[in-house]
């Protein structure tokens, strides 16, 4: 029998339609020694430095059960063994043949605090993706990854990002939003930003909530205490981000920068724009390197993933989609495998009609410069036309 | 007939304050109204009133502007501060300065019973605050009480309860609008401090919804029924796609805080309301009576105009696009139920 795990010798991939891309997946390390023996030998030691806590992560502004779930979906623990998302066989039988994934783009999560040690932790993650994920396990290039750069370091994130630029399965810069108080528009970022457009790959950026309280910003009124108020309010870190990258003139200084707001909502886009093409057209004397309306800017420079969708009533929902009219800029994302994952499924009936194979497909593969065929997994039957 | 839920009125000059403090307060430092590090260049206020006095500072002028010009009937006054100035107890004596100069120079001379007012106070100061609540309560044109948007704390935590009990038992609103002045805050945006005026000015009311978000979670409305907050400096266009998530994880979170026993959004209705502003809104106007129909935010929106900042916004523009009952609820409606203000207590 062949199944993901183990293809039979005479196993012969088909060629299956891209139909559905996903553009937020977590992959794990295994353990932690793992992720350690891809790093540099004088940092072994220094990366990880655990004292004498006992618990893996921790999990302020907790989800539902964190003690036991870290957040990730119950069911996604690899039967083999190890964490949800350590193993990419099991990914693969769950994410991709069981829910129907084309392509996935994986984005690692990690954060330290000295900037050097960051830059260290972020290259040691992309010489673990690249082996583990995106080598031979990625013999069907189903799945894509994210150069992890440090914020804190802009050369050294443009560095680590020639580094990787040709790698045939990494497809886009992956950064913080916790940002330590500087926001996207600034200088600060200018050398990360001209890496990455000069190789054309994207800056994705990913919220974590579950990081230490330093890495969590400091909320203009105060900080929430419950994570249901602390999330909600959360998008409010894009929206500063967004209206400083337009302000602050970075689409003007960088015209192929493209950055990918992850996990962050998008309802919240439409009103954004009009509130920042509003206040452009009063004071359009604050802003002379601003030359064009923000929101044309928005169209242009920012795409959206989808997930987490807010599960309102869905006739409204499309109703809304389709007021917004931003159908060129969602790419449908899962989370997987974290607890608060969106199936295809469920997520694609959300979408206003016209705009749902853009967003199931279409956005993520122009994006990226995605193929429109891959491989078929063992027991994946092609989508019905 | 129109209300408008949102003016500023002005000392004359700034140091005018200095004649409605005691002794021990009259020598202090305390900042201008514009000394703030987010001023609009050019200044605040509409250029044209520059001048003859500050902008907004004579109540003839103003009331000639809102009433004969703008034809409201009546006006909710609402004086700034001087920001959150680390001396918290000078800052409520600042309060009741600005208290004292509104009842003294626009509420007690004005016969025609058009100027409404606010009761200042400081969230920094609860004590205080409960008090000065308590001293202005019972006067007949204090119609709410004014905090500022600004606070290193939101307002759901649990140490303001006594200002918003006080205030919910006196049946007055509590109004939540940017100060001026100068005090100790966080940066104003989520990313930190904003390089320019208009990455201060579009963002910074949004964080009106952090506050909301807490009152609602942290259960204050639910022990408060009469409760009533009004956020002053719109803001309220992010209302549905951010309350459309608080819902989506409350569902999932719910086990946290168990006294939220209903949707977030349902408490809107019984204790939000948000005043217009020159920032909310759809740019194209055939799409702004639907908008308003999301999140049914045509129950909650108040014209204001905010008189007399640079962004002051007229009635039409306001209600470009609405639909008349839409119209009606916005330019009177709402703030006749809130503040009990009718045609006929014009006279």
């Amino acid at each position: 029998m062949t199944t993901v795990e183990e293809r039979a010798d005479d196993f012969v991939a088909q060629d299956i339609a891209v139909t559905i891309v996903d553009t937020d997946v977590h992959p794990l390390p295994v353990s932690g020694e793992v992720l350690k023996s891809y790093a540099p030998a004088e940092w072994k030691d220094k990366l990880w430095p655990t004292g004498n806590a006992v618990s893996p992560v921790p999990h302020f502004y907790d989800t539902p059960d964190s003690y036991k779930t870290m957040s990730l979906r119950v069911d996604a623990a690899p039967p083999r063994g190890g964490v949800a998302g350590s193993d990419p066989e099991f990914a693969a039988k769950q994410l991709l043949v069981d829910a129907g994934v084309s392509i996935a783009m994986l984005e690692p999560m990690c954060d330290a605090q000295l900037p050097h040690a960051e830059h260290v932790l972020k290259a040691t993650h992309n010489d673990w993706l690249a082996d583990v994920w995106l080598g031979e396990n990625n013999w069907h290039g189903r799945w894509r990854g994210a150069i992890s750069v440090t914020a804190q370091d802009p050369h050294a994130a443009a560095r680590e990002i020639e580094r990787w630029a040709g790698h045939p399965y990494m497809a886009e810069v992956l950064m913080t939003p916790q940002t330590r108080g500087i926001p996207f528009g600034s200088p600060h970022f200018d050398p990360l930003y001209e890496a990455a457009a000069r190789n054309n790959l994207p800056v994705a950026t990913h919220l974590m909530g579950q990081t230490p309280f330093e890495l969590i910003p400091i909320y203009p009124v105060g900080n929430p205490a419950h994570w249901h108020d602390f999330f909600a309010s959360w998008p409010l870190l894009y929206v500063s981000h967004l209206m400083s990258l337009v302000f602050d003139g970075a689409f003007d200084r960088h015209p192929d920068l493209r950055i990918v707001f992850v996990e962050g909502g998008f309802t919240w886009a439409m009103p954004v724009m009009w509130r920042m093409d509003r206040i452009w057209q009063q004071r359009r004397g604050d802003l002379p390197h601003v030359r064009r309306k923000p929101s044309d800017y928005v169209r242009e420079h920012v795409r959206f993933t989808t997930q987490p969708l807010e599960d309102v009533n869905v006739a409204m929902y499309r109703e809304y989609l389709e007021m917004m009219d931003l159908g060129d800029c969602l790419m449908f994302s899962t989370d997987y495998p974290h607890w608060s994952y969106d199936s295809p499924e469920w997520a694609v009936r959300r979408f206003p009609a016209d705009q749902r194979e853009r967003i199931m497909r279409g956005n993520a593969t122009a994006l990226y410069g995605l193929p429109s065929t891959v491989k078929a997994l063992p027991g994946e039957q092609p989508p019905a036309a | 007939m129109i209300i408008d839920a949102n003016v500023q009125p002005h000392f004359r000059y700034n140091a005018e304050i200095r004649k409605f403090l005691g002794p021990a307060h009259k020598l202090r430092s305390i900042p201008d109204v514009e000394q703030q590090w987010y001023q609009a260049p050019g200044g605040d206020y509409r250029q044209d009133l520059y001048g003859n006095g500050y902008p907004g500072s004579d109540p003839d002028t103003v009331a000639s502007h809102l009433f004969t010009d703008g034809g409201a009937s009546h006006a909710i006054l609402n004086p700034l501060t001087r920001g959150n100035i680390a001396d918290y107890l000078l800052n409520s004596r600042i309060c009741a300065a600005v208290n004292d100069w509104l009842l003294t120079r626009w509420l007690e001379p004005d016969d025609s019973g058009r100027f409404l007012g606010t009761i200042r106070v400081n969230p920094e100061d609860v004590k205080g605050a409960v008090a000065e609540i308590e001293r202005l309560a019972g006067h007949p044109k204090m119609v709410q009480v004014g905090v500022p948007l600004q606070s290193r704390e939101p307002y759901g935590k649990p140490m303001f309860e006594p200002i918003w009990e006080t205030a919910a038992a006196h049946n007055l609103p509590v109004a939540v609008h940017i100060n001026g002045g100068n005090g100790v805050d966080h940066a104003p945006t989520f990313a930190g401090h904003a390089y320019t005026y208009p990455g201060y000015a579009a963002f910074m009311p949004l964080n009106s919804f952090v506050h909301l978000a807490t009152l609602i979670i942290e259960g204050t409305f639910g022990r408060i029924p009469g409760l009533r907050f009004v956020f002053a400096d719109g803001g309220y266009d992010i209302l549905t796609p951010l309350i459309w998530r608080l819902d989506t994880f409350w569902m999932s979170m719910r086990d946290q805080t168990p006294w939220v026993d209903r949707y977030p959004s349902e408490y809107l209705r019984d204790h939000v309301r948000f005043c217009s502003s020159a920032f909310d809104g759809p740019t194209d106007a055939a799409l702004a009576e639907r908008w308003l129909d999301f999140s049914d935010k045509a129950d909650l929106l108040m014209y204001g105009s905010g008189y007399p900042h640079w962004s002051t916004s007229a009635p039409d523009d306001v209600t470009a696009g609405l639909n008349a009952e839409q119209r009606e609820k916005v330019l009177w409606r709402n703030a006749s139920d809130l503040y009990s203000v009718t045609e006929g207590s014009l006279t």
